[in-house]
């Protein structure tokens, strides 16, 4: 009984433990991601802000007067009260007394006139540090002061009734915020860089790659898998030997041959070159291979064409592996990078895919991460998207051709 | 061309001997009046094909105008080699040898294939994808009728207990999926652009490319009759030859241009200084300039400039030795490739091995978590960089924040302080290629996971049962039951990740603004160093070898991989 219990404690406690270690590796995947999807609903003014701050504030405004003014935070006299900011009024200097530091004045600028001059202002060293001095005339009586810190008297009003001032330092009002989405960052995006167009530019090369890719590789594999040809063992060989050889060798050749074939700077560069798989081919022939030669024997029998046994019998079953080779295809071609940096060369905006528009923001708008991080979102959903939609097909096609 | 009834036998022929492809070899070949008339004219239009292709071969070996030197001898060479083989058909056809029309076969098919290509080229039909991709971009909110479709599909999928309500939705998400992509179609101006490209038939070109094409595909047509085919003797088994052919075709033919073509031709360039429109050859001279390196004694107190010849620069300095280099940043771009390389694989490959067999001891939510590890490989490299960029900035990033909070906490324990920091990561020679592996490391850290739970559900649970009863502990089932029975996964992942961050250029190339390569070359990588010289400077000659040298490389580092899988393997 005893027993019993202790087991059932030690069973509860590795799964908290569990679950402990597998959210905070959660939260570690998926940090970066909140972190721009918020910031992509950043005010501009929000975006550098010390200490960062994941969600997006605002400061909340007023209409006084029929103007819009931004709200704040308030020490008056009877306590802690929200205000509306009217006037950013003039500039305030914080002066502190050098025989009594702990005496401060507040004055205008003008105010204060350096100790020996502009040009050779003294200096005095307070607390390790080296500050200019200066001299302010307080109680009739010029006194020898430091700068302490500068700050903007603000005037302010009871936003429900503007009859009532208040005269505060702006650094000591704090001021009055709640999360709001900047949506029209969006908009501004759009506007910014064509994310639009390089987006179904995307799809549209995405589709095609997709569908070319899956048809001749339903078709080579069943070839491989099937039909009994001369050099086909030897020519399966070298297409497995294909797969090992990186794509960084054929760079330089494939740009040249998009030169001679006129397709710099063309959609067709990114699509043709891409629709002939040798790992694609392999995966198929790899599951034609597993179906019983019954099915087919008996078409053939009837005297069904070659293409008329694939089309009903082997597609058909082919289902799931076409599914899984289609969703990782969709991945490669939705974000391939080098090849569209290197075809798509000479700044023709019209036909740039995501990856390339969100480099070329991320430049454009190297001062608002606001917008990128909106260019990001934009290029980053619809591949989410689809894996939400289509979730069995991308992680069981990764589980079931990774373990070969 | 209609064959009359299987009429008399032909002429005898002679008995056809050493053909692989026949399997009818004991029956003479019966051949009709109309089949003998085809063969001929089957001969006569590879006499002239062969005669057309020297022409052509001659033609571009004159062709000046055509700058690429290399380019024009390995096309003049294939041009040359289609000849040859046009002769070989015509000799074999005339002698009713079965391989003569298998030659024939392939040769009209591939020029068919060849000039039908041509013929949509000088229509226009693939430079109108830039066309069809601006209307797309006007009419795609139409594919929200595919997405409604695939949505009333997947609805079905819940009906498994009533299999004609679920047909009914599968049926009716196909037809509403194929009827919003006719609409589309219709909307970017399908019927349009074809009227386009047929109204360009009238250019000659075009109408010469036309006749070519018809002439290919009528020869391939009149020798796939099943009349010829029982003039040559050949039987079932050619014919699921030429099926075979005809199905892997549109694979191999691409394979040829897209790949092989292109990596021969890469093996040219590395012995030339192509710039990309001109060509010379230079021997090994690129390779040798690469691999130039110097070793040398510097007396003490002595710069290495002293001692190093001219042209090479100080690479590395080992107390009183020095190496020098004459492309350094080769080498540098090389070793960083290797830190990375390494780096990445260790921390996305241990980690997701752990997390792996957290995931695997069936817990309740699995796949949520499964589903979110694999987020970062769907996002890709660019979006991630980019995200990442931000992250690490020094003032206002997230990484700098967490790490203080973190020292925060510690400072709170008494006698620990700790200033708070301020790393530039990105924007540091010490760190700035530290921040890309860890950030590639975090990005293939759940793909690598997804790849390892997939093999431990692989493993039997019967055989952990078996070790349990005999009294094993976790740990011992881990190290010796588990890693085991989990050798080829582990092979599997730590050979892709190698083989990928072997050739790491994006990261960098986002990461570390254009033209890239880090403060001080710090984050400079083998393909980074390849573009650089590729297409910033044009040298592309010289590029394709550093290519070259990459490619044997990431093949060593695999056949390594391969030898330890073999010798470890059933460990």
């Amino acid at each position: 009984m005893k027993r019993a219990r202790s087991y059932q404690t030690q069973k509860w406690l590795t799964y908290i433990a569990a679950y402990a270690v597998l959210t905070m590796f959660g939260l570690l995947i998926i940090f970066p991601f909140m972190f721009m999807f918020f910031t992509s609903f950043k005010a501009s003014g929000d975006v550098f802000r010390s200490p960062p701050q994941l969600l997006p504030y605002s400061v909340q405004t007023a209409s006084v007067n029929g103007e819009t003014v931004p709200l704040y935070r308030v020490e008056t006299p009877e306590g802690l009260r929200t205000l509306a900011l009217v006037d950013q009024g003039a500039l305030l200097v914080i002066f502190a007394s050098v025989d009594d530091p702990s005496r401060t004045f507040e004055r205008a600028p003008r105010d204060a006139k350096p100790v020996g001059g502009f040009t050779a202002q003294e200096q005095i060293t307070v607390d390790g540090e080296t500050k200019l001095l200066w001299e302010i005339e307080e109680g009739g009586q010029t006194l020898p002061v430091f700068e302490l810190s500068r700050g903007r008297m603000g005037v302010f009003v009871d936003p429900d009734d503007p009859q009532v001032t208040f005269d505060a330092s702006l650094t000591d009002a704090t001021p009055v915020e709640r999360i709001d989405l900047q949506i029209q960052n969006y908009q501004r995006v759009l506007e910014l860089q064509n994310i639009d167009r390089s987006l179904t530019n995307t799809m549209l090369v995405t589709i095609l790659v997709v569908i070319g890719q899956v048809v001749t590789s339903v078709l080579g594999g069943y070839a491989f898998a099937r039909l009994r040809f001369p050099g086909r063992d030897s020519l399966f060989v070298v297409y497995l030997g294909t797969i090992m050889i990186p794509f960084v060798v054929l760079i330089i050749p494939m740009y040249q041959l998009m030169v001679i074939v006129g397709w710099v700077d063309r959609i067709a560069a990114l699509v043709m070159p891409w629709i002939f798989t040798a790992y694609g081919t392999f995966l198929m022939r790899q599951f034609f291979i597993s179906i019983p030669k019954d099915l087919e024997e008996a078409a053939l029998m009837d005297g069904a064409s070659r293409l008329r046994i694939l089309w009903q019998i082997f597609v058909p079953l082919a289902g799931p592996a076409i599914a899984t080779q289609a969703t990782f295809t969709f991945l490669y071609a939705w974000n391939s990078f080098v090849w569209p940096l290197i075809v798509i060369n000479t700044g023709n905006f019209g036909n740039q895919v995501l990856t390339l528009s969100l480099m070329v923001l991320q430049g454009r708008a190297a001062e608002s991460p606001n917008l990128v991080m909106a260019g990001t979102t934009i290029a980053v959903s619809v591949p989410l998207l689809i894996f939400v939609l289509a979730q069995r097909y991308f992680v069981e096609g990764i589980a079931t051709t990774g373990i070969k | 061309m209609r064959e009359g009834s299987q009429g008399e036998p032909g002429s005898p022929c002679d008995p056809i001997k050493g053909k692989p492809m026949a399997t009818t070899t004991a029956r003479k070949p019966a051949t009709t009046a109309g089949a003998a008339l085809v063969i001929r004219l089957g001969a006569a239009w590879h006499a002239l094909l062969a005669f057309g292709l020297v022409a052509a071969a001659w033609a571009l070996l004159q062709a000046r105008w055509v700058q690429r030197d290399g380019l024009r001898l390995y096309v003049a060479g294939l041009i040359l080699l289609g000849a040859v083989a046009s002769v070989i058909a015509l000799v074999l056809l005339l002698r009713r040898d079965g391989r003569g029309r298998a030659i024939s076969l392939g040769l009209n098919y591939i020029f068919g294939v060849g000039s039908l290509l041509s013929l949509l080229g000088v229509l226009g039909l693939y430079i109108s994808l830039d066309e069809v991709a601006a209307s797309f971009n006007r009419w795609v909110w139409l594919l929200l009728g595919v997405l409604v479709g695939f949505l009333i599909g997947s609805v079905g999928d819940r009906f498994t207990h009533a299999p004609t309500t679920q047909a009914a939705f599968h049926r009716a998400g196909g037809w509403v999926m194929g009827a919003s992509a006719i609409i589309l179609l219709l909307a970017m101006g399908l019927i349009q652009g074809v009227i386009g490209l047929l109204s360009g038939l009238g250019n000659p070109l075009a109408l010469v490319l036309l006749s070519a094409t018809v002439l290919f595909g009528l020869f391939f047509w009149l020798m796939l009759r099943p009349q010829i085919a029982v003039a040559f003797g050949a039987g079932e088994r050619d014919a699921e030859a030429v099926s075979g052919f005809l199905f892997i075709a549109p694979n191999l033919l691409g394979f040829m241009l897209f790949f092989a073509g292109p990596l021969l031709f890469s093996l040219y360039l590395s012995f030339t200084n192509s710039d990309s429109f001109t060509a010379e050859f230079v021997g090994l001279r690129n390779y040798i300039e690469i691999f130039s390196l110097q070793f040398a004694q510097v007396p003490p107190g002595q710069r290495s400039g002293a001692v190093l010849s001219s042209g090479y620069i100080e690479l590395v300095r080992l107390g009183d030795f020095v190496v020098g280099a004459k492309d350094r940043i080769f080498w540098i771009a090389l070793w960083n490739t290797i830190v990375y390389c390494f780096w990445v694989t260790m921390l996305s490959v241990v980690p997701a091995l752990l997390v792996a067999t957290i995931l695997n001891s069936k817990i309740p939510g699995m796949q949520f978590f499964r589903a979110i590890y694999f987020i970062p490989s769907i996002a890709g490299v660019v979006g991630v960089a980019v995200i990442w960029k931000w992250l690490y900035n020094s003032n206002i990033g997230f990484l700098n924040y967490g790490i203080n909070q973190v020292l925060g906490l510690f400072n709170r324990l008494p006698f620990v302080e700790i200033a708070p920091v301020q790393i530039a990561w990105l924007a540091s020679q010490q760190t700035a290629l530290a921040s890309i592996i860890i950030m590639a490391a975090w990005q293939l850290l759940g793909f690598n996971t997804i790849l390892f739970l997939a093999g431990l559900q692989g493993i039997p649970g019967e055989i952990y049962e078996a070790a349990t009863i005999d009294g094993a502990s976790n740990l011992q089932r881990f190290r010796y039951m588990t890693l085991p029975l989990l050798a080829p996964t582990t092979f599997f992942v730590v050979t892709t990740t190698l083989i990928t961050t072997l050739q790491v250029f994006s990261e960098p190339f986002v990461m570390t603004p254009p033209p890239g390569g880090g403060p001080n070359n710090s984050t400079m990588t083998a393909v980074l160093y390849l573009y650089q010289r590729g297409f910033n400077r044009f040298e592309q000659g010289y590029a394709a070898a550093v290519a070259w040298v990459v490619f044997l490389f990431i093949f060593a580092v695999t056949l390594v991989q391969f030898r330890l899988q073999r010798r470890y393997g059933d460990m």
